[in-house]
């Protein structure tokens, strides 16, 4: 996506969030003996790119001598190799329908990025990571800690060298907008998530399937206007810390509009190879998703909602496991031409209980408010994940 | 020259002076009888007499505050271990170990006296029977690097349940004392110097009566057999080690500890100072025990002159400078929006930077490190938070941090934490300047990403209008000073007039007073602000430590403090503040009032009785101690 056309998304977003303000640049606080010091508060975003594909097609078939559990941690092969080199991020503010920044740098060759000068909102709207599609995949680093990170004793021990995973397809990816709402009422809002989705997995799986049943689509059709409102794509992972990825199959989303694609997956020489994506992706006709990712797309027409309300649903009842897992109602605007992506962390079933020590200040997360009792209404899209 | 004539002219003129200027007044600007006058300290920053010099050591090899260990380089020291245990690691003693890299560096031609002296030998995970530590104290007597220290005597001092706000867990520690080298009062030190070849370039012998902190209650000296993260007990002498639980995403594993820990703290007799000159390269300092003369400890040093320093201290406009000595922290807010004071609800901004005693940033303008940096000793000596130095360094003060709350006037003790407390606190406890969640690889990208200095502070709808106080804390270790210094800056919420703190607690400077003011130890709050330590010191755990608990057991079981133990006067400036103890207060000098009748009170955070609760309120609110001296008033 060209800068341009993100524009084009922010002003869509705008028109429906909100109208206002425009970017202002930091201040710093001038010298002086006084206690008072006159300045324009910023912050600070900062996070990793991720294909979200990669990562489940890494922890999936786990080609690693030693398997470590599917976290997002520095070190672990899913997360290492799942990046996004050369990518261009930005950080949009819906409220002005412009960005708020544009990382100075593309996002590293280790994956990460960094935004200046967003400013500070404690309440109201939150902004939204977005990247334009460039990038690629970081190349794939050696196994075990990284070199200058943490001192040892504080790195989970990574795998040992190995012959390493079969090559992933590289993917184009898409204009992306990630479904994560952050709340600017920090100075540093870091380990956000810079979501890719490309367009030869769960894409073009969806392309895929509904051709076979009659309905002609190629990938590029999900991102035109003309032909659909909006696309969205769901990674819905099982409850836990936040780093935390295990993905939770049998969930689906559910949409006031559109249609659902529960997305499955199966290894080279298996599954429905006319229906599999370049990925090995394919479309699931079971009540959940196999693989914890859902798609919805939302053909155009004049009868398009200009938002929809999403709704998590778990297919599975099972007390012990805190199944069925939840997450209150999204309720979202419908953006042509950009695909939305979100990796949401569910919440468990409730139980009698809880209490415990406090959790810890994760206030560099920059969530939102939890919505109050009014319901997807009285908070913002996104929302806070469970507490850890 | 008749030297006593002068001496006695030099006093006269001095005491006019400070009559004149009224500096003898013990009532400072907020009116608060009983604190002090400013401190007295020579020793703050470059241009001072001499420099703080700090020497660390676990498990035999010399390390810095940062918890990295120290490299041997091309020092003269033929014994120092080429692998070392890791001081950062979950487990010590069985995790593998390190190859030291990091350099502990000291400034030629400049003077230094010892202001802290640890060194610590530690065994985990190995002695694990709860009701048996015997064997633990046959490692501490026969095994550990304190063997052949004098163990006569040795004794179980007690059993401290503290808990963990971190994981909500507890901690059981069987404490030991009475050793003859622990009460022993007529050893030394000797510190000497050795250029690159070895060659003793400057000695010079410390008595240890000359360090003022030694105390097991503030995190000295310490020997004792401890098992960590575990639930507290079902009944009195119930020794059964109960898993806590699930304590969350920072849960840590059971674990058993046991420590020698020779801590000394705080120079009495900062002039006694030595001063190394024309040397360079690596050297080493060599300190030799008089309880332990042929095992003496050695410190690798790097000597750097001043015009070897990097000019990696930054000016406010960000251009490059040469680092001095010295801390000052520096508190800036955001101006109120109506120009002269906040109101409840009101977002604002706390604007924190770390300098060095000659007005340099330690940091670049508004951005803090990173804990990689401060892992790599690339702060300008700036320390954090990192969560093994409190476990395995038992160090207390290492933490650069924040807190703000008020107002002033309602900082009193907090007795039923299920009760609203009587003032807001950004938290109940330190708030690090950089999370310490950062030193962790628990979120991709955290422990290399740098931090603004800005801290938004929202006040709650329900601000009680008065004068409020932000304070933060800095901590630095830098070309061999180990140094604190704490600051506070004061504003209004809700009105313009000020008000002041209660008042009821004081006189430090008593005895704390010179070299030995508050200022010069621990966090390095001046005693006018006392008062305010309740900001952190006041929650449920004893991580941080509850100041009313801590600071009745360091001075009453203190050979150091020579006042009446049952004069309440001393410190306790209204009857009020003397007559709402906790049981726990009162057990730290009357272990046995009551028994075990309050056992369950102990390990309970609220209700009355609780393990805090005001013994005043719940039973004794006719009947005051008999035996001790209470204000009048």
């Amino acid at each position: 996506m060209n800068r341009s056309t993100c524009i084009g998304l922010i002003t869509f977003l705008g028109t429906v969030l909100g109208t206002g303000c425009s970017l202002e640049q930091p201040t710093p606080p001038p010298p002086g003996d006084s206690v008072f010091v006159d300045a324009v508060p910023t912050s600070t975003l900062a996070g990793y790119t991720h294909d979200p594909e990669v990562y489940y097609l890494l922890s999936t078939g786990c080609p690693f001598p030693d398997c470590p559990p599917p976290i997002l941690g520095e070190g672990l092969p899913y997360f290492e190799m799942s990046k996004i080199q050369g990518a261009t991020v930005l950080v949009f503010d819906p409220t002005t329908g412009a960005p708020a920044a544009f990382a100075k740098e593309p996002s590293s060759p280790t994956g990460f990025w960094n935004v200046t000068g967003v400013p500070a909102r404690p309440v109201g709207a939150p902004f939204f990571v977005a990247a334009t599609g460039s990038g690629s995949l970081v190349d794939p680093p050696p196994m075990g800690p990284p070199p200058g990170g943490p001192p040892p004793g504080l790195l989970p021990d990574g795998p040992p060298p190995g012959d390493g995973p079969p090559p992933i397809p590289a993917a184009n990816y898409q204009p992306t907008v990630t479904l994560r709402p952050v709340q600017t009422s920090s100075s540093a809002c870091y380990t956000l998530e810079a979501l890719h989705v490309g367009d030869n997995g769960v894409l073009e799986a969806v392309a895929k399937y509904r051709t076979s049943k009659g309905l002609p689509t190629a990938v590029a059709d999900l991102t035109n206007p003309g032909k659909f409102a909006g696309v969205s794509v769901f990674w819905l992972n099982e409850p836990g810390f936040p780093g935390w990825r295990f993905r939770a199959p049998n969930t689906t989303v559910e949409a006031s509009a559109g249609i659902t694609y529960n997305i499955g997956w199966a290894p080279p020489g298996a599954g429905p190879a006319a229906l599999k994506s370049t990925r090995g992706f394919f479309v699931s006709e079971t009540r959940g998703s196999p693989t914890g990712a859902a798609v919805v797309v939302i053909p155009a027409g004049p009868d398009a909602p200009p938002a929809v309300t999403y709704f998590v649903v778990d297919t599975i009842t099972d007390a012990a496991a805190g199944r069925p897992y939840g997450y209150f109602p999204l309720q979202l605007p419908t953006v042509p031409g950009q695909v939305l992506a979100a990796s949401l962390t569910l919440s468990p079933a409730p139980t009698e209980g809880g209490g415990g020590p406090p959790p810890p200040d994760l206030a560099f997360l920059c969530y939102p408010p939890a919505p109050g009792p009014g319901g997807p209404d009285s908070g913002p899209p996104g929302g806070p994940p469970p507490g850890p | 020259m008749n030297t006593p004539l002068v001496l006695r002219s030099t006093l006269c003129g001095l005491l006019l002076s400070l009559t004149a200027c009224q500096l003898l007044k013990t009532e400072d600007s907020e009116n608060s009888v009983g604190r002090g006058s400013t401190a007295f300290d020579p020793y703050a920053a470059s241009a001072s007499g001499a420099i703080k010099l700090g020497l660390q050591m676990f498990n035999g090899c010399a390390i810095l505050a940062n918890g990295q260990v120290i490299a041997k380089g091309a020092a003269p020291i033929a014994d120092y271990p080429a692998q070392c245990t890791d001081p950062m690691a979950a487990d010590p003693t069985h995790d593998a170990k390190v190859t030291p890299t990091a350099r502990f560096e000291l400034m030629t031609d400049t003077n230094y006296f010892l202001n802290q002296l640890t060194l610590m030998d530690s065994s985990v995970n190995v002695f694990k029977n709860p009701k048996d530590v015997s064997p633990a104290v046959k490692w501490i007597t026969t095994q550990s690097r304190f063997k052949n220290l004098d163990w006569t005597d040795l004794g179980q001092q007690e059993e401290n349940w503290s808990v963990n706000d971190l994981t909500g867990t507890w901690n059981r520690e069987v404490a030991f004392h009475n050793a003859r080298w622990m009460v022993s009062k007529s050893d030394s030190f000797l510190v000497e110097v050795l250029d690159t070849d070895g060659t003793v370039r400057q000695s010079i012998t410390y008595s240890r009566g000359e360090f003022l902190g030694e105390s097991p209650v503030a995190g000295h000296t310490r020997v004792a057999w401890r098992v960590e993260n575990i639930a507290p007990p079902l009944f009195p002498g119930d020794t059964e080690v109960r898993s806590a639980g699930d304590s969350g995403p920072l849960s840590f594993p059971i674990t058993y500890r046991t420590v020698v820990r020779v801590d000394m703290v705080g120079s009495t007799n900062p002039f006694k100072s030595f001063r190394v000159t024309g040397l360079k390269g690596d050297g080493a300092i060599r300190v030799t025990w008089s309880l332990l003369p042929k095992e003496p400890f050695l410190f690798p040093v790097t000597f750097v002159s001043p015009q070897e320093v990097p000019p990696s201290c930054f000016k406010d406009d960000g251009t490059p400078a040469v680092c001095g000595f010295g801390v000052e922290p520096e508190i800036k807010l955001s101006t109120p929006k109506n120009g002269q004071f906040y109101v409840p609800g009101e977002t604002f901004d706390m604007y924190l930077n770390v300098r060095d005693g000659e007005r340099n940033l330690l940091h670049a303008p508004s951005i803090l490190p990173s804990y990689s940096d401060f892992f790599a000793s690339k702060t300008n000596g700036l320390l954090y938070f990192h969560y093994n130095h409190f476990p395995n360094l038992q160090e207390r003060d290492i933490s650069s941090s924040y807190q703000l709350g008020g107002p002033v006037n309602d900082l009193k003790p907090w007795s039923d934490l299920s009760g609203k407390s009587p003032f807001f606190s950004v938290s109940n406890h330190f708030n690090a300047l950089v999370i310490e969640a950062a030193s962790l690889p628990l979120f991709p990208g955290l422990t290399k990403a740098t931090w603004p200095n800005r801290v938004p502070v929202t006040l709650p709808l329900d601000a009680k209008p008065g004068t409020y106080v932000a304070t933060l804390r800095a901590n630095r270790q830098f070309m061999g000073e180990r140094v604190a210094k704490g600051i506070t800056a004061f504003f209004q919420v809700g009105q313009t007039q000020k008000t002041t703190y209660p008042n009821e607690i004081g006189n430090c400077q008593i005895c704390h007073r010179g070299v030995l003011s508050l200022d010069n130890l621990r966090h390095g709050y001046s005693v006018d602000d006392v008062e305010s330590c309740k900001l952190c010191h006041q929650g449920s755990s004893d991580t941080p430590g509850r100041m009313q608990v801590e600071m009745h057991q360091l001075h009453m079981r203190s050979p150091k403090y020579s006042a009446d133990k049952a004069d309440c006067t001393i410190c306790h400036l209204t009857k009020q503040s003397a007559v709402r103890p906790s049981v726990n207060v009162c057990t730290s000098c009357h272990p046995t009032a009551h028994g075990d009748e309050y056992f369950k009170a102990k390990f309970g955070n609220s209700g009355t009785p609780g393990r805090f609760s005001n013994c005043a309120q719940t039973c004794h609110v006719d009947k005051t101690p008999s035996n001790h001296i209470l204000p009048k008033n």
